[in-house]
């Protein structure tokens, strides 16, 4: 699942278009779109880091985020960058400073994109507050720092992206919500193909559950298993599965020589040793 | 079939991390002009980056990035239990790099590191000068390239002729550098030593292939092997990691005919021969990344924190190498890593 996050309908409408989102009208505290279909849910958090990551702990915990999930927070903010940029532009962020404290983090930038990168400072003082003899070199956000960090419980640095959309050079205000709207929009298209590569990329492969659970519980009763031993059992059958050694087969001789189900404890236990042989 | 999925990860070092203070340092310099497509972060530690929580290392493998630092604190350590120490008292090791870009899938980095990426330290001098404090001591076993493959990086760093300069004015000092790279151009430039040993690690190909991706063929790292005795230099063949698979010992005998074939083998060093072993931490950690790797998944016995093949299957295996290259060897020159009591 890809968990889109904006702090306002604004900056969210354009997904919802594009992905086609159904308002999910169980969520009370924070608007929820999704279509499962598309493996797409977008929230839309509110402004400022605390509604940011308290949407994430929310959603996160609700939908058990994990492994193959991503956390996408696409969001505008003002162009504070050197240089002329002709038209809206828009970054991944690599490295993200959090005013407050003055910790960076780093989400991982190892799927391929199309986007300029940038470093994003995220806080409550704005650009034009920040005393600095030098140029600025980032951007501002009130948000990416507080979703990183809230981000963190439920997503590996490799699982975050963070997408920031400026207007063009000069243009520090856009406030109404139609420009911003009209912004994001241009967007989607290089977005969406990022977002389809990253689904593609994150898809699980195949694979084979390693212990068929039955074929454990009734060994490990017919050989009188201590814990230890189970776990033991559990480890020679799951490196039988993945080395393709014919595991079935070797189990089964010891049933057809009447080695199994054992007696008692101690024949179990010499039968499990003598199974362990076998495996390997 | 072309496997698609590459095409989904940035190529490798397309991000290079350099902490601030290390930025404009001539050996980053280097790093970075042959980087020069390369986006650079600027990072006030390489801990900032390397020790985040919740990395991927397996997929970091995917895109590894380099992260380019100073080493501070200790830079040389005592050789680890688990490791050879080929009859050294002062065995010791040290990491100028860290991680390596072969990705062989039983090595223990996965379970020591916390990312998949690689971090070069650029201050040598401060590892010669400690070097050199403990060889005003005692006489030093120092292993260079444990934690790394540092032959296989040296066109982009050239530490390891770095490292050859300093062994040059070191008398007590015997050098190991371990590798699995095959590249034939680097003997020129690596001129004979006293101490210094390179130390191949050779696995049979079906191994290779199996477990050892990106790694060079049998057939590439023999032929590189020859050619560095050609030109003087002393070699050691390590037999260490022998890892188990159906046909183990088919497999190991016929690499040892093609070794045999082209190695003059009573010419060499020594050799080492030892059966996989790994902490049990490092196992742990590698088990919960990697559930479907047959090798990292063997039910290995724990023996006082080690894990290892069972004690006949491991026995098996050592006795079988050993046999064969007692041969041609005499038995001082053949090492087999033994667990010592704790």
């Amino acid at each position: 699942m890809i968990y889109l996050l904006t702090a306002s309908y604004c900056e969210a409408s354009a997904w919802i278009v594009h992905y086609r989102l159904k308002k999910d009208t169980g969520q009370t505290r924070f608007q929820v779109f999704e279509n499962q279909d598309a493996g797409i849910r977008l929230v839309i958090t509110g402004e400022g880091g605390i509604a940011a990551a308290v949407a994430i702990g929310s959603i996160g915990t609700q939908y058990r985020a994990g492994a193959e999930d991503f956390l996408i927070h696409i969001g505008f903010c003002d162009n504070t960058l050197p240089g002329k940029t002709p038209a809206s532009a828009l970054f991944l962020c690599n490295q993200i400073l959090e005013q407050e404290t003055g910790n960076v983090y780093y989400p991982d930038i190892l799927y391929r994109h199309p986007f300029q990168e940038a470093s994003v400072c995220s806080g409550i003082t704005l650009p034009s507050q920040v005393r600095c003899e030098e140029p600025i070199r980032r951007l501002y956000d009130t948000q990416a720092a507080a979703i990183y960090r809230a981000g963190s419980y439920f997503f590996g640095p490799h699982q975050m992206m963070f997408l920031k959309v400026t207007p063009k050079s000069g243009q520090t205000a856009v406030d109404t919500p139609e420009a911003i709207k009209s912004l994001i929009g241009i967007h989607t298209k290089p977005v969406a193909a990022y977002i389809a590569r990253l689904k593609a990329a994150g898809q699980k492969e195949e694979r084979q559950e390693p212990v068929s659970g039955d074929l454990l519980e009734t060994l490990c009763r017919d050989l009188y298993c201590t814990k230890a031993m189970s776990l033991s059992l559990e480890q020679h059958i799951r490196y039988c599965m993945l080395a393709g050694i014919d595991y079935r087969n070797r189990i089964d001789g010891l049933y057809r020589e009447h080695k199994l189900p054992c007696k008692n404890k101690r024949e179990g236990k010499r039968c499990f040793e003598e199974l362990k042989q076998k495996l390997l | 079939m072309k496997n698609l999925n590459r095409n989904y990860y940035n190529p490798f070092f397309s991000h290079i991390y350099v902490e601030h203070e290390v930025m404009e340092h001539p050996r980053a310099r280097r790093i970075l002009d042959r980087f020069a497509g390369a986006q650079i972060i600027e990072i006030s530690h390489y801990k900032d980056v390397f020790c985040r929580k919740g990395q991927n290392a397996a997929l970091q493998h995917r895109s590894q990035k380099l992260i380019v630092a100073k080493k501070q604190g200790s830079l040389l350590y005592r050789g680890a239990l688990p490791c050879q120490s080929f009859g050294n008292e002062h065995f010791y090791y040290t990491s100028c790099v860290m991680n390596c870009m072969y990705h062989c899938e039983y090595c223990y980095l996965k379970g020591m590191y916390p990312s998949g990426n690689i971090v070069i330290f650029v201050n040598l001098e401060d590892y010669f000068c400690e070097a050199r404090r403990m060889l005003a001591r005692h006489p030093v076993y120092l292993c260079i390239s444990y934690d790394t493959d540092l032959l296989a990086f040296e066109h982009m760093t050239g530490y390891v002729a770095e490292w050859l300069k300093f062994a040059k004015d070191q008398e007590n000092l015997t050098m190991e550098i371990r590798t699995k790279c095959a590249n034939r151009g680097l003997w020129s430039r690596m001129p004979a030593i006293q101490g210094v040993i390179y130390a191949f690690t050779l696995s049979p190909q079906a191994v290779i292939d199996a477990f050892e991706y990106g790694t060079p063929s049998l057939e590439q790292r023999i032929a590189c092997v020859a050619e560095a005795m050609q030109h003087g230099l002393a070699v050691r063949l390590c037999f260490d990691p022998m890892l188990y698979c159906p046909d183990w010992e088919l497999h190991y005998g016929v690499m040892l005919e093609q070794i045999f074939a082209q190695i003059p083998i009573e010419r060499l060093a020594d050799v080492s021969v030892g059966t996989f072993r790994i902490s049990q931490d490092y196992l742990k950690k590698m088990r919960r990344q990697e559930p479907y790797s047959a090798i990292v998944q063997f039910p290995y016995q724990n023996d006082g924190g080690i894990c290892r093949y069972p004690k006949a299957l491991s026995g098996r295996m050592e006795k079988y190498l050993t046999d064969r290259l007692k041969t041609y060897l005499p038995a001082e020159k053949i090492f087999v890593w033994e667990q010592e009591d704790s």
